[in-house]
């Protein structure tokens, strides 16, 4: 029998219809899991299955939608095993043995991946990967993974099922009216991800009636290059008298499927509210009446309309050495276009240890926060996309990777490009990000491309091709051409398309070798006239050995611009780089009606003013939050009155003022002032005033706040200047949340003000298991440890942690809190103390290490 | 959606706005609160899902009482004295989605204050919109002469966490709107609720004096 996969291509695919209803009118309660039925009603699952073979269906869903350990405890085999078994039984009684295939229907886990939710990715592929191998293994034609409302998750359905068979894999997802999939992703999104993970149709499910995802089934067709799969409830479920009613019937229903077959989508079916009388009228209206062995399909939905998966090319390949596709890559939310006609894509430099001590020391002391200003500050200057590099000696990078990526996607939605030359990095990197990456970089070298290539088909990307190889940096345009046509090719045979390449040109010193700026610039326009490629640069080493080295790599930029860059890796934060990328846009006609570079600069009106532009890219908040002082800190009734050299910084603390924080600090220790004394005599009294008040009740949470914020502004400073071991600091304490608990506000909040009142913390997050924290506390002799808890449902984890402490480092003290905790519920699972909220905890913190010193 | 000023100034931790603050500086907050709001509006994508039952109640003497309310089994003498009178309830349940989530993680990598300004914002936000949607679950059940109870969410009184469980699957809130519940009972996104609203036939006037 042909396979699916091809049959949906040729003349498009007949899916069935909703299962629930079915069930329900032969008995299944509210609540019970259908899957059971499987075992316990196989009669009523065959006669289902037949139900819709007979209306004409060719590809039908096994009863397998939430068959999952987290269902099923005991491990879904069996009922995934007795699912396709019944299957094939329907299918043989039905005669349909050549013309029907058994689809391994596959539904959402019900979690949410961490770091929000709580299932782990891995552990949610683990969790598919048991199903899809039951399921391949009985004997199921293809793999259709469905009703997937969250990218991430769908990532995970889809790697489990290539891992763990080789039955085609079709997904359709859940998107709501406004085109996203419920935590975020639009619809070119979903597309280039699911495209590069290798999927071979993929689709619209569940949710909306079929007028309702005309738009959305527009917009996949317009981006999708795999067939189009358009499975749409029976209108939007409305509830009356308590029942639930599906709006539209057969007729109004397959009226509009016959539009969405003429755009062109190849896979139709029904979802929730559908019967088999929608799909018999469906197969009628497409195919003429039922398909059966004899009388094939006389034309596939679709298949003749122009433009439709019938023509399967992907778009723009034809033409791409004039007008190249632009290359897509995407964060969990969207779709970042680079090359063609898109502006200059800015690729911010700053997440790289190379050459930044401080930089290294937060890799070493595993302090993510720092990594994570880093990137929301490139976001606030404008960068488009992240680098993201982690390689040093010190750390394992491929565990790094694996921690930060996720961390970073958590506080913003840029798409992330994984620099790393760590293979084992580079594809721990590529599964966990949420998207698709780019990858920095393959080079012309067999081992290069031997290793990263096959990661990039697996997992999906785009990548920086460098123009180099075994004989190292061709000095001429033409033989770095000649290394891209060698890559190209290479990257042909994986089957990765020219525009997922973005070719680095590669940037020379000028000082070193006086044509090496000529050759770069020429390079770069070839790549685009000759290849038909994008291409991207690294522009700061041009101006390496010369002085006022930002003047000229602004100038080579606007030059390289104008030769056909499509991307620059550089530091967003130096306002001369931006201003230039802006400006080469403006005048090169790649920003619309000006609205990018007016919407930068449009307070400044006159020549003289252009200082104060390189000011305004750094105020451009991501998300244009409040970053102002704080007003009612104006009035502070705990204003601190210090005198001499250290009242105007004791002053913007307590008055919560960030900025003349940092700045003040910075002058402090520019004139010589001892780092040690700025933090005991300025910053601790300064906060300390406003702690009391807020101890007596004369300040509240927000005021507090506020002033911590300053300390840490201050502190922040006062710690770049340090060296490594220079750290003045009480401590380390331990902060958790307990396991099972993902909330980690309260602890954030004791966290800064522990650490500004001195003391190093090692802050292990949230839903930490007991080991962890034992192990921890042992590890690095730890006297104190700080556990939150914020349901009653997760105490019992932090009086497990206690219970494992005090049998393993009885001498470490623990402090405990979170919303349930009280003074009572602390004593009686065995902590130390409670505090109720951080200023306690500071309190207590400093009475035990007090005794320690006693 | 109505958002309740006050209210965000009382889950900044100023339990009495009134009091606590004087007029400038309370001018002043408010400002910051209009400046995260129209963030909020636009990162929360708010869904809600409801489903109405026929409840009845069993009592045995000296036991707790236990509620049948559709397909959900529930033991709770607070809930049950909630209910009391009631025929039917609606199970509701709603959330904002992930964007206030990202937001303040976003923010608390910036800024305490911040923080602590859209946490406030984001739950008054979200006890708006329940607000919103048990306004039109008492609108539909006064259109049938019924009068609907104040709403009642697992974790009050003595009605277990663990009804999340049943609620969950009953609604499938993971399909429906995105909402999961993690292993130790917390929703995920945060900014959510669930509850159960009582819905009575009208009294002709009289008084209820058992209350």
């Amino acid at each position: 029998m042909t396979s699916p996969a091809e049959k949906i291509r040729r003349t498009g695919l007949i899916f069935d219809g909703g299962t629930g209803t079915f069930l329900q009118a032969h008995g299944l309660r509210g609540g019970e899991l259908p899957e059971t039925w499987n075992l316990t009603r196989p009669d009523v699952i065959v006669s289902l299955h037949r139900a819709y073979l007979d209306a004409g269906a060719e590809v039908f869903n096994t009863n397998t939608f939430g068959a999952n350990r987290l269902h099923f405890p005991e491990g879904p085999e069996a009922v995934v095993r007795a699912a396709v078994r019944l299957a094939k039984q329907a299918r043989r009684e039905a005669g349909r043995e050549n013309s029907a295939w058994i689809a391994l229907d596959i539904g959402p886990s019900g979690k949410l991946l961490k770091p929000f939710g709580d299932l782990a990715f891995e552990d949610a592929v683990s969790l598919f990967a048991e199903t899809v191998r039951a399921g391949a293994d009985e004997g199921a034609d293809l793999i259709l993974i469905e009703t997937m409302s969250d990218l991430y998750e769908a990532k995970a359905a889809v790697l489990a099922a290539k891992e763990n068979c080789s039955l085609p894999v079709f997904l359709t997802c859940t998107f709501d009216t406004s085109g996203k999939l419920l935590t975020g992703a639009d619809v070119p999104t979903v597309v280039a991800v699911m495209e590069g993970l290798g999927v071979d149709a993929l689709g619209i499910n569940c949710s909306l009636g079929p007028r309702e995802m005309l738009p959305i089934v527009r917009e996949l067709l317009a981006c999708a290059s795999v067939p189009v799969i358009v499975v749409p409830n029976a209108g939007l479920p409305a509830v009356t008298g308590g029942k639930t009613v599906y709006a539209v019937g057969p007729e109004e229903f397959v009226s509009v499927m016959q539009d969405i077959a003429a755009l062109g989508a190849a896979g139709l079916g029904g979802c929730c509210g559908t019967d088999p009388e929608y799909i018999r009228q469906l197969s009628a209206a497409l195919r003429g009446g039922a398909s059966s062995p004899e009388n094939g399909p006389k034309a596939g939905p679709g298949a003749e309309s122009a433009g439709g998966p019938g023509n399967s090319l992907p778009r723009g390949r034809i033409t791409a050495l004039l007008t190249a596709d632009p290359a897509r890559v995407t964060s969990w939310s969207h779709t970042r276009s680079i090359g063609g006609d898109a502006a200059l894509t800015i690729i911010g430099e700053r997440i790289n240890p190379t050459g930044k001590k401080r930089f290294r020391r937060a890799l070493a002391e595993h302090d993510l926060d720092y990594i994570l200003d880093q990137a929301l500050e490139q976001e606030a200057a404008g960068a488009h996309l992240l680098d993201v590099n982690v390689g040093t000696p010190e750390i394992d990078e491929a565990a790094m990777m694996a921690e930060l990526i996720p961390a970073i996607q958590a506080v913003t939605d840029l798409p992330l490009v994984i620099d790393t030359s760590d293979p084992k990095a580079l594809e721990t990197a590529l599964r966990a990000y949420n998207g698709k990456a780019l990858v920095n970089s393959v080079s012309g070298k067999k081992e290069s491309l031997q290793t990263v290539l096959p990661l990039l088909r697996k997992y999906g990307g785009a990548v920086i091709a460098l123009c180099l190889d075994e004989q190292g940096i061709p000095a001429t345009a033409d033989g770095r051409l000649a290394v891209a046509r060698k890559i190209l090719s290479a990257a042909a045979s994986y089957g990765i398309p020219k525009e997922d390449l973005l070719f680095d040109a590669l940037t020379m010193a000028v000082s070193a070798q006086p044509d090496a700026a000529l050759v770069t610039l020429e390079t770069v326009r070839r790549l685009r006239d000759e290849l038909g490629v994008h291409t991207v640069l690294g522009v700061s080493n041009v101006s390496f050995g010369l002085p006022n080295r930002v003047l000229l790599n602004a100038q080579f930029l606007t030059m390289a611009r104008q030769n056909g860059l499509s991307a620059a890796i550089l530091n967003p934060n130096d306002g001369f780089m931006t201003d230039a990328v802006r400006s080469a846009d403006a005048l090169l006609g790649h920003d619309a009606h000006f609205a990018a570079f007016t919407e930068v600069y449009k307070d400044l009106r006159s020549v003289g003013a252009r200082d104060a532009a390189r000011l305004v890219p750094a105020q451009l908040g991501s998300t244009g939050a409040p970053s102002a002082p704080l007003p009612e800190a104006k009035a502070a009734p705990a204003a601190f009155t210090a005198a001499g050299r250290f009242a105007p910084l004791c002053e913007a603390i307590s008055r919560g003022l960030t900025g003349p924080a940092a700045s003040e600090t910075r002058a402090l220790l520019a004139a010589g002032e001892d780092p040690f004394a700025v933090i005991t005599e300025a910053l601790v009294p300064a906060l300390d005033t406003v702690g009391r008040g807020f101890e007596k009740g004369s300040v509240f949470l927000p005021q507090l706040l506020i002033s911590a914020d300053a300390a840490k502004a201050a502190f922040s400073v006062i710690r770049e200047s340090l060296p490594a071991d220079g750290q003045p600091q009480k401590g380390p304490v331990i902060l958790a949340t307990v396991q099972g608990d993902i909330h980690d506000i309260g602890k954030n909040i004791v966290k800064v003000m522990l650490e500004n009142y001195g003391y190093a913390v090692i802050d292990l997050g949230k839903d930490v298991p007991p080991a962890q924290i034992v192990q921890t506390a042992l590890e690095k002799n730890i006297r104190l440890v700080g556990l939150s808890a914020l349901m009653t449902t997760t105490v019992g984890a932090m009086e497990e942690t206690i219970r494992q402490l005090r049998k393993i480092k009885p001498d470490t003290r623990i402090v405990v809190g979170g919303a349930v905790m009280t003074e009572s519920y602390a004593a009686r699972i065995g902590a130390d103390a409670y505090a109720r909220d951080a200023m306690a905890t500071v309190r207590y913190a400093d009475r035990v290490f007090a005794e320690d010193e006693a | 959606m109505q958002i309740d000023r006050s209210e965000v100034l009382r889950y900044m931790g100023y339990r009495d706005p009134g009091r606590s603050l004087n007029e400038a500086r309370r001018r002043e907050l408010e400002e910051k609160i209009e400046a995260v709001l129209p963030l909020l509006e636009r990162e929360a994508s708010p869904r809600h899902v409801c489903r109405i039952f026929p409840l009845s109640l069993s009592a045995p003497e000296g036991e707790t009482p236990v509620l049948q309310i559709g397909p959900l089994t529930v033991a709770s003498s607070d809930l049950a004295k909630n209910l009391r009178g009631c025929t039917e309830a609606a199970v509701l349940a709603a959330t904002l989605g992930l964007g206030p989530d990202r937001l303040l993680r976003q923010a608390g990598q910036r800024s305490l204050f911040e923080m602590s300004l859209l946490q406030a914002a984001a739950a008054a936000m979200i006890e708006a919109y329940t607000d919103e949607c048990n306004e039109a679950i008492r609108r539909e059940a006064a259109s049938r002469g019924l009068t609907a109870r104040p709403r009642f969410s697992p974790g009050y009184g003595d009605l277990s966490l663990t009804l999340q469980r049943g609620i969950f699957r009953v609604l499938q809130l993971p399909r429906t709107i995105g909402l999961t519940l993690t292993d130790s009972l917390m929703m995920v996104p945060s900014k959510s609720v669930t509850a159960l609203i009582g819905l009575a036939p009208k009294e002709g006037g009289s008084h209820d004096f058992t209350r």
